[in-house]
This record gives C-alpha cells, sequence and structure tokens, in this order.
C-alpha cells in the first residue's frame, strides 16, 4: 500500500514555516539574553529535518541537518554559541525560509547564500572539534559511556500514524551497541491479526556515548504513540583526554535512581511544551472555507433583516408569538455572526513578529543600537487586516530606523541612552484597533518639512498652518523622492503609499513628534474589513452607505449658511470655518436623482477623510446600520467613490460610499476648488483647525 | 428604484436538453435562446444563459451609460443589468414585472439584459449562419455575431463576450483581459 505524500506537503510546510518562526525568535532571544531554550531551538530545526525527510524535501533535509548540527552542539556545550555562531544561525534561518518559500510555490530555488551559509555552518562545526571547548556543565567530566535500559512499546495504531518502527531501531542502532528482544507475547493469532497494527515490543540495552537527550531524540515523533522508558544501568566516565587510556578500570556504576528519576521527569517535561497543539487542539482550516462562511452569515443576516421587516408589518398583538420569534432569531444571527467572524481574528503578533529581527538587522546595518518593545501582541483582529497592514508597518518601522534614530554616539551627546527604543503597542478604541509606533529619536523638523513644502508649492507663503497640517505634507506624494529624505530629516519615503494603504483599510494615520524627543504614528484600523457600521442616507432615489468612521457630525443647514465661491463652489460656514459643501446628488449622478435644491430642505453630513473636512449635502439620514461588504468587481468595475456594496434588508442593493474617492472626484470635476476656497479662507481671516 | 423590492422569477423554463446521439450527427449545431426587442429578433448561445428573471427594479449606478440600468441582488451577488433596448438605440417600453431580464454568465461574470420576451429556444447548424455585413458606422455590429434565417424571420445571434467587452462593463485591463482570451 502506498501513501500519497504529497497530500501532506502543504500541510508539513505550513508547519515549517511555524518551526522557522519558532527558531529565529529562540536565536534571537538567544543573541540578546545570551541564554534560551536551547532544546527548544533544537526541536523545532529536528521537526524540520524529519518532516523534510520524510517527504522527500531533501534540500531542506541535507541543510537543515547541519544547522542542527551546530544546535547540537550547542545544546550540549560542546560549542559556545558566541554572537558570531548566532547571527551565522540567522543567516541559515534566512536560507532556509527561502527554501521553504521555494517549496510551497512548487519550484526549485537555491538561495545564493546557501552555500557560503553551509560553509560557515561546517567551519563552525569543525572549529569546535578542533578545539573541543570544555564547557562548565556535564561534559566537563569527559565522556559518559553508559549502558541504558531500553523500552519501547508503541501503541497498537502506530503503523496508522506512518511511522516506522524499524526506522526508529535502526536509528538507535547507530548510537551505540544496541541489543533489544522483541517481545511476541501480545500477537494475536493469526486469523485474529490486524495487518495494519504493530503488536509487538521491544526491551534490551543500549550501550552507548551519547546523552540521554539524544536517545529521546530519536523518538521524537513517535512519543505520543508509544511507552519509552530509557534508564542509565550503568555509567562510567572517562576523561576527555583519556578515552583511549585501556588501563583505565571501567568501574560500573549502580544505577543512578537519582538520575534516573531526573531523566523520567525531563521526559515528563519536554511532552508538556512540546506538542502544545495536543492540549489546546487546533484544527486547520482553508481560508476559503472560512470565507465561504463569511459569505452565508453574511446572506443569513441580510435575509434576517428582510424577515424582521416583513414581520414588523404584522399586527403586532395578533402575532406575539411570531415577533418574540423574530427577535429571537435576530439575536442568535447576531451570535452566529460575531462567533464566525472571530475565526478571522487573528492577533496582531503575527503582523508584529517579524519586527525583532527586522530592526536587529536594520540597525547593525546602520550602525544604531535599537531595542524593539511590542505591547498588545494579543490585539485581535480580521486576518486580512494584519496582511495588509505588515507593509505599511514594516515601512515606518524602518524609516523610524533609518531616518528617526540617531547613531548612538549623537544620542549620547544628546543626553539619551546609546541604545533607542522603537514601541509598537496594539489596543483596541472604540469600534477600531489602534496600532502606534513610536521612537525615541530625533523627531521631525517642523521648519524643514514647511520650508519643502513651500518650496513644493503645496504650502504658500504668508499662511499659518497648524503642527498637524505641517506634518501633513510628509504624506504628500511630492515628498517621497530619496534624495529630499536625507534633507528633511527623513521621513517621508513612501509616505504617500503607507497612508493610502492604510486609507484603502478604511484606517487613518496621525504623526505627533517632538524635536529629539521622537516620533510616534498612530494608525486606527477597523477590526474587520468584512462588515461596514454605517449610516445610511437617502440621495433621490437611492440609499448610500457612509462609514461612520467617517463621520464627524450630522447638521441641518440653515437659511444662508452656505455661501457660494466663483459660479459654482460652494461652501458652509460651520461655526465659524468654511468648509467643501459637496451636493452627494452632483457626484453621483443617476436618472432618478435628487430634486433638492436648497441646502436648507436636506441635511448636512460633516465628514472627515483625506485629511479634509467637508460637508456632503444629502436628502435624508434613514439610520446606522451594520452592513455586510460585496465585491462590486465580482460583475462589474469599479466605481467612482463607490468602495463596495451592500444588501438592505429589503433585499435592495445599496452602494457604500468611498469618501477619499468622493472628495477626489469633487476637486477633479471642478466642483470644489480646494485652494482657491483657501484663500477666500484666509481673505476672512479664518484658518481651519 | 422603481417596482417593488424582491426578485421575482418567471417560472421554470424548460431549456431543451441536446438529445443524445444527435451530437454526432449535427456536431456544429447549437443551441440558441432567442428573444424579442420590438420587432426583432436576437438569440444567444444557450450555454451562457444562467437563468430566467423577472424585472424587479434595481440600484441605479451613479454616472454610467444610460443602458446599464444599475445593479441587483441575485441570491447575494451584485449583477448590473444591462437595457438591451437603450444599448440598440430604441425606443423606450415601461418595464413590468412581467419584463424579463435574461442572466448570462461569461468570463466568470454574471450579467443581467432586459429584453421584451423570451420567445424560443432553436438549434441552428453552423454553416446555415451568415456573417453580418459591413454596416460601417451606421451601428455598432462588433457584437452581432452572425445573421440566420428561420423560416422568413431572420434571428441577429448576439456574441455575448463582445458586447460586454464593448458594454463600460469592465475596468480597462479586465477588459483587455477578456479580449485576449477571447481571440486566443
Amino acid at each position: 500500500m502506498s501513501v500519497d505524500m504529497t497530500q501532506f506537503h502543504q500541510t508539513y510546510l505550513e508547519e515549517a514555516v511555524e518551526n522557522l518562526a519558532e527558531l529565529e525568535s529562540g536565536l534571537l532571544e538567544l543573541e540578546k539574553a545570551g541564554e534560551a531554550d536551547l532544546n527548544a531551538i533544537f526541536r523545532a530545526a529536528h521537526s524540520i529535518k524529519g518532516g523534510a525527510a520524510t517527504f522527500g524535501f531533501e534540500d531542506i533535509a541535507s541543510f537543515t541537518h547541519g544547522v542542527e548540527t551546530v544546535l547540537d552542539k550547542g545544546r550540549d556545550a560542546s560549542l559556545p554559541l558566541t554572537a558570531d555562531v548566532t547571527a551565522t544561525l540567522l543567516r541559515a534561518v534566512d536560507v532556509l525560509s527561502d527554501l521553504v518559500m521555494a517549496a510551497r510555490e512548487g519550484r526549485k530555488a537555491q538561495p545564493a547564500d546557501r552555500e557560503p551559509c553551509e560553509q560557515a555552518l561546517s567551519a563552525i562545526c569543525t572549529a569546535s572539534v578542533a578545539a573541543p571547548v570544555v564547557a562548565e556543565a556535564e561534559s566537563a567530566e569527559g565522556i559518559e559511556q553508559k549502558v541504558v535500559d531500553v523500552l519501547f512499546k508503541p501503541h497498537a495504531n502506530l503503523p496508522q500514524t506512518g511511522s516506522d518502527p524499524l526506522n526508529i531501531l535502526r536509528e538507535l542502532r547507530s548510537l551505540g551497541d544496541l541489543s533489544l528482544t522483541a517481545k511476541i507475547e501480545s500477537v494475536p493469532p493469526l486469523n485474529e491479526l490486524d495487518a495494519e497494527s504493530l503488536f509487538l515490543w521491544w526491551q534490551g540495552t543500549l550501550e552507548t556515548e551519547y546523552p540521554l537527550d539524544d536517545i529521546y531524540d530519536v523518538f521524537l515523533f513517535v512519543q505520543d504513540e508509544a511507552e519509552i522508558a530509557l534508564n542509565i544501568i550503568a555509567s562510567m566516565t572517562l576523561p576527555v583526554a583519556d578515552t583511549q587510556r585501556a588501563d583505565t578500570p571501567l568501574v560500573a556504576e549502580p544505577m543512578d535512581n537519582r538520575r534516573a528519576e531526573g531523566a523520567e521527569r525531563r521526559m515528563a517535561d519536554r511532552r508538556a511544551p512540546d506538542r502544545p497543539a495536543q492540549d489546546t487542539s487546533f484544527i486547520r482550516v482553508a481560508t476559503d472555507k472560512v470565507d465561504h462562511l463569511i459569505n452565508l452569515i453574511g446572506e443569513l443576516v441580510t435575509t434576517n433583516a428582510m424577515v424582521s421587516q416583513h414581520a414588523g408589518g404584522v399586527d403586532a398583538d395578533g402575532h406575539a408569538m411570531l415577533h418574540g420569534s423574530v427577535a429571537e432569531m435576530t439575536h442568535h444571527t447576531r451570535n452566529l455572526q460575531e462567533a464566525i467572524m472571530a475565526i478571522r481574528m487573528m492577533p496582531i503578533s503575527f503582523a508584529f513578529s517579524r519586527f525583532p529581527r527586522m530592526v536587529r538587522d536594520t540597525a547593525n546595518k546602520l550602525g544604531k543600537q535599537v531595542s524593539i518593545q511590542t505591547i498588545g501582541d494579543h490585539t485581535e483582529l480580521d486576518k486580512t487586516v494584519i496582511e495588509r497592514i505588515a507593509d505599511p508597518l514594516t515601512h515606518l518601522v524602518r524609516n523610524a530606523i533609518d531616518h528617526g534614530i540617531e547613531l548612538p554616539e549623537v544620542r549620547i551627546q544628546k543626553g539619551k541612552p546609546a541604545e533607542a527604543l522603537i514601541k509598537l503597542a496594539a489596543y483596541y478604541k472604540g469600534g477600531n484597533v489602534m496600532i502606534e509606533i513610536a521612537d525615541d529619536g530625533k523627531g521631525i523638523d517642523r521648519e524643514v518639512i514647511l520650508q519643502k513644502a513651500l518650496e513644493k508649492g503645496l504650502a504658500h507663503v504668508g499662511e499659518v498652518y497648524t503642527d498637524d497640517q505641517v506634518y501633513q505634507f510628509i504624506f504628500h506624494p511630492g515628498f517621497s523622492t530619496a534624495a529630499e529624505v536625507t534633507d528633511v530629516s527623513g521621513r517621508g519615503v513612501g509616505m504617500d503609499i503607507v497612508r493610502k494603504n492604510i486609507h484603502a483599510l478604511g484606517g487613518n494615520i496621525t504623526i505627533d513628534t517632538k524635536k529629539d524627543q521622537g516620533t510616534k504614528f498612530v494608525i486606527s484600523l477597523p477590526l474587520t474589513l468584512a462588515i461596514v457600521d454605517g449610516m445610511a442616507i437617502q440621495v433621490g432615489a437611492e440609499i448610500y452607505i457612509v462609514p461612520i468612521l467617517n463621520i464627524v457630525e450630522s447638521i441641518k443647514p440653515i437659511k444662508g449658511q452656505v455661501k457660494t465661491v466663483g459660479h459654482h463652489a460652494e461652501v458652509i460656514d460651520i461655526r465659524g470655518v468654511y468648509m467643501p459643501f459637496i451636493r452627494l446628488s452632483n457626484i453621483f449622478k443617476t436618472e432618478v436623482n435628487s430634486i433638492l435644491t436648497q441646502p436648507e430642505d436636506g441635511i448636512a453630513i460633516i465628514v472627515e477623510a483625506e485629511n479634509e473636512r467637508v460637508a456632503l449635502f444629502v436628502d435624508e439620514l434613514i439610520g446606522e446600520r451594520q452592513v455586510v461588504v460585496k465585491s462590486i468587481e465580482a460583475n462589474y468595475r469599479h466605481i467612482e467613490g463607490i468602495s463596495g456594496a451592500t444588501i438592505l434588508g429589503d433585499g435592495r442593493v445599496s452602494f457604500i460610499v468611498d469618501l477619499s474617492g468622493v472628495i477626489r472626484f469633487a476637486n477633479k470635476s471642478g466642483l470644489y476648488q480646494a485652494p482657491e476656497v483657501t484663500k477666500q479662507q484666509q481673505e476672512s481671516g479664518h484658518h481651519v483647525g | 428604484m422603481s417596482g417593488k423590492g424582491g426578485l421575482v422569477t418567471v417560472g421554470d423554463v424548460q431549456l431543451p436538453q441536446q438529445v443524445e446521439g444527435q451530437l454526432g450527427e449535427n456536431a456544429l449545431e447549437n443551441q440558441y435562446l432567442t428573444f424579442m426587442l420590438a420587432d426583432e429578433q436576437y438569440g444567444v448561445d444557450i450555454l451562457k444563459v444562467q437563468e430566467i428573471r423577472g424585472w424587479s427594479g434595481v440600484t441605479q449606478i451613479p454616472n454610467c451609460p444610460s443602458y446599464i440600468r444599475g445593479v441587483v441582488n441575485l441570491r447575494g451577488a451584485i449583477v448590473p443589468i444591462l437595457d438591451m433596448r437603450r444599448r440598440f438605440g430604441m425606443d423606450e417600453i415601461e418595464f413590468t414585472q412581467y419584463t424579463v431580464v435574461i442572466v448570462v454568465n461569461v468570463q466568470n461574470r454574471t450579467v443581467g439584459l432586459v429584453v421584451d420576451a423570451v420567445s424560443d429556444v432553436v438549434n441552428l447548424n453552423e454553416e446555415s449562419l451568415k456573417s453580418p455585413p459591413d454596416f460601417g458606422t451606421a451601428i455598432d455590429s462588433s457584437y452581432l455575431r452572425a445573421l440566420a434565417q428561420i423560416g422568413t424571420d431572420m434571428l441577429i445571434l448576439l456574441n455575448v463576450d463582445d458586447m460586454l467587452r464593448s458594454s463600460d462593463l469592465l475596468d480597462v485591463d479586465k477588459a483587455r483581459q477578456v479580449a485576449e482570451s477571447h481571440h486566443d
């Protein structure tokens, strides 16, 4: 019977990615603190190697072997894990993740660094052999020759897990002089024999110089499917230099109970942290299955709204039961929706975890000393949001190191610690997740930015700008070329892209900076992209949804509050501040459009987008609702000013307004010219706050 | 939004299946769903037709050509609806709930076509199809696939892929993809 192994490849590779992450974080900890759980690090490497060999990824297996060898030597203290060694190991992790990525994408690739890295690894090993470092621990005693009592009693179902006990026995034999007896008592009569079960078990002795841990490692992959006991029944220590001396009497010690107990306990310890998955029981589910669930619940929410609406039309007195049931159904539907949405939620540590390594590498390259602190790693948000925020975050962190943080000497001169600190924090605020990226570097120089903005024609001489307005210039595309960045105390490389990405997620970004104290970026993001909290508004025959996140307030204009500028641009006076007054019916032209002409007949919604406040003129506010976002592009094209669609309670389609798009569209179509009004404001002595 | 909410399905239209055995003899014979627009008879490849529904009103799309009436909710999917009379520059008629929408599936996209009425399913031999004459600039003939004779009537066969491409339904790059895959 041959098993098609390819079906497990994806799972193995997923696991390899996780093991790599564990390997990397362990090594970073080792580098930083000088110590770490070497067993855990070794296990991660060992799992990668073992799986790779099983599933035929020879490249990965052979390369990991080199890594494992170094780690193994580090673990038994025959090789000091110096910073150099750790750095090489980290390099190896990079090569390894390239290999794993290549395997995931089904291509054969040889990372350029593979050979040099392999050579570096073997150089480390050779060096350690040539000049064995006698470390403080056990190996100080020399090589310990011992006789171990081995009991290996696999569960009957071991063959079904894909493990071959013979391989284990063979590997065991490679460790030393093995003498085992197969126990056949439990083998049933032939007619009752199940060919796929194992009835044999083994007991015997192994004479070896390997430490007990190495022997346990042989059983690493079967330890949950077998009863395993290893007891040292005799051991003798040969001083390192004396191993060859024949006349050293071999004194067999009686079995050291304390030691054996220690080994037992270690075995127990190993089990617990090694396979946490078995306790908390995770399952791997393909993302499209979850997406399908989300679509289905979206339908259910819509249908539920329809039922509620229809039930609302039924006489409440005569049909109390109906109303009760509908209310209950609504309640359950909402719970179900929340539960399903929760499946997609992932802790932000998935995005944060890449930073320690990146900060280390970037800082080393630039000769800076930077440490990173993350707060709120467990804050959860939608998987899609995490995936799409990772790059902007990376950009901000890299910028902070590159341009924000000073060289150690400069920092000391300024009276700051040589090592800079980058703080990444995530927390909930309202229905949003906030992410802060703060550094304690030199901050952004307001004057330099303003100067640059004047040169670029973004700012105008004689105008007064608030700090916030000045810092917003950083996000302007014109600020994003490298040459200017060095002039402008950094910040600005692709900042427009960062802001664009965050806006695309329905989020926002603000800056807070103080000279020589540092810079803090605060990003606010929606918890999920699948659902939008929106205000339903009516324009003409249609209902649109405006994201609540963007709404500042809604007012009913009074006569004379809206004034015209030039021929057709309009502004509204909100407590002394003039804002563009955009009639949504002019932006969204439809056949059955709004017939309102007088501002006082409709509603002005003050919204904030693109760092601008504008008033949207609509016919009517209908009410707040949570809507499930649907794609328009699946069957149609992108619509300017519209970010998506949703289905209302009555089954009608309603469009979700993309405010940035609306403002851009309004500016482009000349319905409202922002700079002209700014001048107008200047003349009338108002500043936009 | 005109008409009442909720979509009305116009019964089950029986779409005759290709009879087995027939395939061998008439390998070049295809089936077409025919429909009326004013007094003209049109046909579309039946394999592109997903379903037939009643007109139930749409949500208007801002700033789009007038022949795109809007979008509807088709079991959770947002589907654009094309008014075929407007598309061909014909006189308009009042839509009622008996007005028919043919939902076609092209290049993994679903689009509804509003027509006056569905008439029939016909078998046509590929050899009997005649290429349409060149109308010059008189009308856009790029989506006319062929003309066919049924008795004394003329049937105008539409190429829905091309019509979709020239109807401002796709983003520019997607339209190009469709065009390329179509020419392959």
